[in-house]
């Protein structure tokens, strides 16, 4: 039955086509003048043909779309830290997109279907969808992608991982091929479910306009392909190109991306609903209307409604919200703390509106323990599952909410949150009760410490003091606050545990040298397992689990450790888990694998995780009631720059 | 008349030609010829400090992807190192970048494109040369230090004058009341406490020098009111400690002065109070603000950066604040050298500044 509903909610949100073929298309006022001075071809030319044309009828949450007004500047205030990156994102239009239960629908694709044993996917294009700049969106522009700039890691980034197979420790690529202008033929050497390739999320976009690169990849990135040839160009002759577009490159190599997922350059035209306008380094950057954009409402009105988004960069956050709450200024809306919510409603009153962006977070302050520790007699203790329900119920939560969120939060441990999938208030709470007197015990009974007269637990073989290094990153000022509060109850129990506040915490965790536990940095969120599966399994990938537990071959990691009891258990059920075709069907153990991580409480947290909130001038639709701040759905997507408008 | 006039003129031209006296001149051929070995050696200072943090620009980049619940796997890492040269040892990257710096010959790729002897090689968080980013913000950093400069000491001279002149008096009192608040209170605060009060008072707190508006068109005559009045707060917030020191150490130069036999001498001989107070007083109480102007030129620059900040003044200050962070090496390595070799302006011109003052000031052994 589950399945059924989300068939036909797909089919809701992608073949609201049919609709399409009976409305006349419209725009924006804006566009319709430049149609009427011959700048722009008329809105049914610029747009796919009509039965491809996208029509929304609701927000990812479900919410009914309402049928905006066109014109208005969105005004964001964000800070510098990120904040390009984050432009741009926020407009990402992705092969397929999810909505907030993580159901995936087709967005860019039109349709895609695989052969029996899903060695090949055939992916369907809009037909007559087109760029920013007008020219057609094609099956070229994702085959030159594939072969000119990913594959030969030209991006800066040859690690889409749905789109190679490991097999036998090496990396094996997929192959692409155009059948026609509007239809490609992805081919794996095994099975590729699409729960491991479109819908991880992971794969968040694989193509690039053919028009703008082919004169600006080298020869020096060439690599052998079955359908492009050689460009002949130096890397002088490339970075020329791009000076003549106003990007001044010392090579090639930063002719891609900026090292991960965003393409460097403004200029290059684009398929979301806005256009970037400036370079990362500008004071505002502006996105405005793409002409060519694909989607419109259920009145045929092409999308965005909004004529243009600026983003003001401004250096911390209480600039941000003074400039909010000023009556003067053009700022719309700010991403704010629960803190922050609370002075900015009373400063506004009626003004503003809230609009919650609840986390995926398994709890806030996460500890996790090194299970391969080297240090043998620290390695023993911290895989003693006692030795873990002892630190937790060391600690008094409702005074570590008291004293880091003024009480806005509340006590919890490591679980799933209310509302994402696996929540379970018993799971929430479970070792959370303050009890002193029982660690120790515990400490002392069940991990067989011993105390000294010195007042702190000792290692019964050796005599050494119990001394736990935590490693955290230096940058984060507010974890080593926090971390202070933990400490005192931990120090009252006679665990010492000494903070290693470090610039370079990962090499640190990498190594495997000179930690015991780690806090507070690389936390474990996701709506689902799914959403990020290497923070929950033990996987040589993973922050978590750090580079010791080897399931990838030992060709990754010379030094590992074999997975055993709980841990493997884990592992296994993940590789059934993954066995499984459709991401719908993975639920039964999906909640297998929740509940291994609960019963052995690997890591700890002491409090539910403070959302974010949108703060906005009141006078905004389409503004969706409920958002996750989930990664996979694109958080700062949700609630969608192509949809709200000024009421 | 007339003759008196050609007098005079001629006198000033034999003051100038005098003033270049020949000490003075292989003075400063010999300062500006030190300025070169000492920013070299000022340069692998700073290189080596940038690089004292453990890590890298990566493994910064890397931790920022990690808070935003990014991973990479170690062998992307790499590569990404090796795509800046991260990998290579220390000397070498040194090497590879004062050399750079010093002359970039015309058979590079460097100089081809860009047409310049000397690349100052790539900010990695900005994505795009050094050279080219220290373009973007010198300009307003300059203009902004320079305006500061001048409004500090324009304020600060008269009224120091006047305490000195007015010692004990309730005007005397008051400005040294408002010099130990202004020269106590850190800027950020100061910055802070005006954002408010702008608000309160205004509705708007002023963030930033430029508008959404003057982003987008510029500075022009419609909105070069709204200009001025956002160049209040950061005039007074990074020209107040300024301003305050500079009137206690003038005050206090200026007491003494007041009190040499000269100026009893001047004053017996009926020379006016003024040109006492102005030409004799005020020329020898100068000198050690004047000696301190290179390096408040500096200080300008990059010691409020937390002011500006605050702020939202995106001048060398943050700019340089978040390449430390970000340990952007070369950038922040540049802006270190611009700011070492306007500092060695700075005094340079302090000294020919304290020559002209004072001729008693010598710059050479012996007598002439």
């Amino acid at each position: 039955m589950k399945k059924v509903l989300v068939i036909v909610l797909a089919a809701l949100l992608t073949l609201g086509i049919v609709a399409a073929q009976a409305v006349e298309f419209k725009e924006a006022p804006m566009l319709a003048e430049k149609v009427a001075a011959g700048e722009l071809p008329p809105v049914e030319e610029r747009l796919p043909k009509a039965e491809d044309v996208y029509v929304m009828t609701e927000l990812k949450n479900h919410q009914p779309l309402e049928i905006g007004k066109y014109g208005g500047v969105l005004t964001k205030a964000v800070t510098k830290v990120g904040n390009w990156e984050i432009c741009r994102s926020s407009t990402l239009e992705r092969p397929v997109d999810f909505d907030t239960n993580g159901t995936p629908f087709n967005n860019v694709l039109k349709s895609l279907e695989s052969n029996e044993d899903m060695t090949e996917w055939t992916m369907h294009l809009r037909e007559g969808m087109k760029w920013s700049d007008g020219e057609p969106f094609t099956a070229d522009d994702i085959t030159f992608w594939f072969y000119m700039l990913h594959k030969n890691n030209y991006d800066g980034l040859a690690y889409w991982a749905p789109l190679f197979q490991v097999i036998d420790g090496k990396e094996v690529w997929a192959d692409v091929e155009k059948i026609d202008d509007y239809t490609v033929k992805w081919t794996f050497a095994q099975p590729q479910f699409r729960s491991n390739f479109v819908d991880t999320g992971d794969l968040k976009w694989f193509w690039a306009p053919k028009h703008f690169w082919e004169d600006k990849v080298p020869s020096s990135y060439y690599m052998e392909n079955p359908i492009w040839p050689d460009t002949g160009l130096s890397d002088e002759e490339v970075m020329a190109k791009f000076m003549e577009i106003g990007m001044e490159l010392d090579s090639v190599k930063a002719c891609g991306k900026s090292g991960y997922y965003f393409w460097n350059h403004p200029q290059m035209p684009t398929i979301s609903a806005y256009i970037t306008m400036n370079e990362k380094s500008d004071p505002l950057v502006k996105l405005v209307r793409n002409p060519y954009y694909w989607k419109v409402d259920a009145e045929g009105n092409q999308l965005p409604y909004i004529d243009e988004i600026d983003f003001l960069i401004v250096n911390n956050s209480d600039q941000a919200i003074l400039m909010l709450e000023s009556n003067d200024s053009d700022v719309d809306y700010i991403v704010a703390n629960i803190k922050d919510v609370i002075a900015i409603e009373d400063a506004m009153g009626d003004g503003v509106e809230r609009h919650e962006l609840t986390s995926t977070y398994w709890g806030d302050g996460q500890l996790y323990f090194n299970l391969t520790d080297k240090n043998l007699e620290m390695r023993d203790l911290v895989n003693n599952k006692n030795f873990r329900i002892a630190m937790s119920v060391a600690v008094d939560r409702e005074q570590v909410v008291n004293l880091w969120y003024d009480g806005l939060t509340e006590p919890a441990n490591a679980a799933p949150e209310y509302p994402n999938f696996g929540y379970n208030e018993e799971w929430s709470l479970r070792y959370t009760q303050y009890d002193p007197e029982y660690a120790k015990k515990l400490l002392t009974e069940e991990c067989g410490l011993v105390m000294g007269n010195d007042g702190w637990f000792h290692f019964p073989g050796s005599g050494d003091k119990v001394s736990l290094s935590v490693v955290c990153s230096k940058t984060d000022a507010a974890t080593a606050e926090k971390y202070a509060v933990l400490k005192q109850y931990w120090d009252a129990i006679g665990i010492e545990m000494n903070l290693n506040q470090a610039d370079n915490y990962n090499t640190i965790c990498d190594s495997n040298e000179g930690w015991d536990a780690a806090w507070g940095d690389q936390e474990i969120s996701g709506y689902k397992i799914e959403s990020r599966p290497k923070q929950f399994i033990p996987l040589n990938l993973a922050a978590t689990w750090y580079s010791f537990y080897d399931t990838r071959g030992s060709a990754y990691n010379p030094e590992f450790f074999d997975l055993e009891g709980d841990l493997l258990k884990l592992y296994n059920v993940y590789q059934e888990w993954l066995q499984i075709p459709e991401l719908t069907d993975r639920d039964e153990k999906e909640l297998e694998m929740m509940q291994i991580l609960i019963d052995n409480t690997w890591f700890l947290a002491f409090s539910t995780t403070p959302s974010e909130y949108y703060m906005v001038r009141t006078g905004l639709g389409n503004w969706p009631e409920t958002m996750l701040n989930e990664d996979k759905f694109n958080f700062q997507m949700q609630f969608g720059f192509n949809t709200i408008y000024f009421k | 008349m007339n003759d008196e006039k050609t007098k005079e003129t001629g006198g000033f031209f034999e003051g100038i030609a005098s003033f270049f006296r020949r000490d003075l001149v292989s003075y400063i051929i010999k300062r500006i010829l030190a300025i070169f070995p000492s920013l070299l050696l000022i340069s692998f200072v700073i290189f080596v400090v940038i690089q004292l943090p453990p890590g890298d620009y990566v493994s910064a980049y890397i931790a920022k992807l990690t808070g935003q619940g990014e991973q990479m796997p170690p062998e992307v890492i790499e590569q990404l190192r090796a795509d800046f040269d991260l990998d290579k040892p220390f000397m070498l990257q040194y090497w590879s970048w004062i050399k750079g710096i010093i002359w970039t010959p015309s058979n590079t790729t460097w100089y081809r494109l860009y047409g310049s002897h000397h690349n100052w090689k790539y900010s990695f968080s900005e994505g795009k040369p050094v050279w080219t980013v220290i373009r973007e913000y010198l300009p307003l950093t300059v203009g902004l230090t320079l305006a500061v400069m001048i409004f500090q000491y324009l304020v600060s001279i008269p009224l120091a004058v006047y305490s000195a002149t007015h010692q004990y008096s309730l005007g005397d009192y008051l400005l040294s009341f408002i010099g130990f608040i202004g020269a106590a209170v850190p800027g950020f605060i100061l910055a802070i406490i005006c954002m408010i009060l702008a608000y309160k008072w205004t509705g708007n707190p002023l963030v930033g020098l430029f508008s959404k508006e003057m982003l987008e068109n510029g500075v022009h005559w419609g909105n070069i009111g709204e200009f001025l009045k956002r160049l209040i707060i950061p005039f007074i917030v990074l020209g107040l400690g300024g301003t305050c020191g500079t009137i206690r150490s003038i005050r206090a130069q200026m007491l003494d002065e007041i009190s040499q036999p000269y100026t009893l001498t001047a004053r017996a001989k009926g020379v006016s109070e003024t040109k006492i107070i102005w030409k004799y007083c005020f020329r020898a109480a100068i000198n050690p603000t004047v000696t301190g102007l290179g390096t408040s030129l500096s200080h300008l620059f990059s010691g409020s950066t937390v002011s500006a900040m605050v702020l939202n003044i995106m001048i060398m200050g943050p700019v340089l604040y978040d390449a430390l962070l970000s340990q952007d090496m070369y950038l922040a390595g540049a802006i270190v050298m611009v700011q070492a070799f306007l500092v060695e302006v700075g005094i340079l011109l302090a000294d020919i500044g304290l020559a002209f003052l004072d001729p008693r000031i010598r710059f050479s052994g012996g007598s002439r």
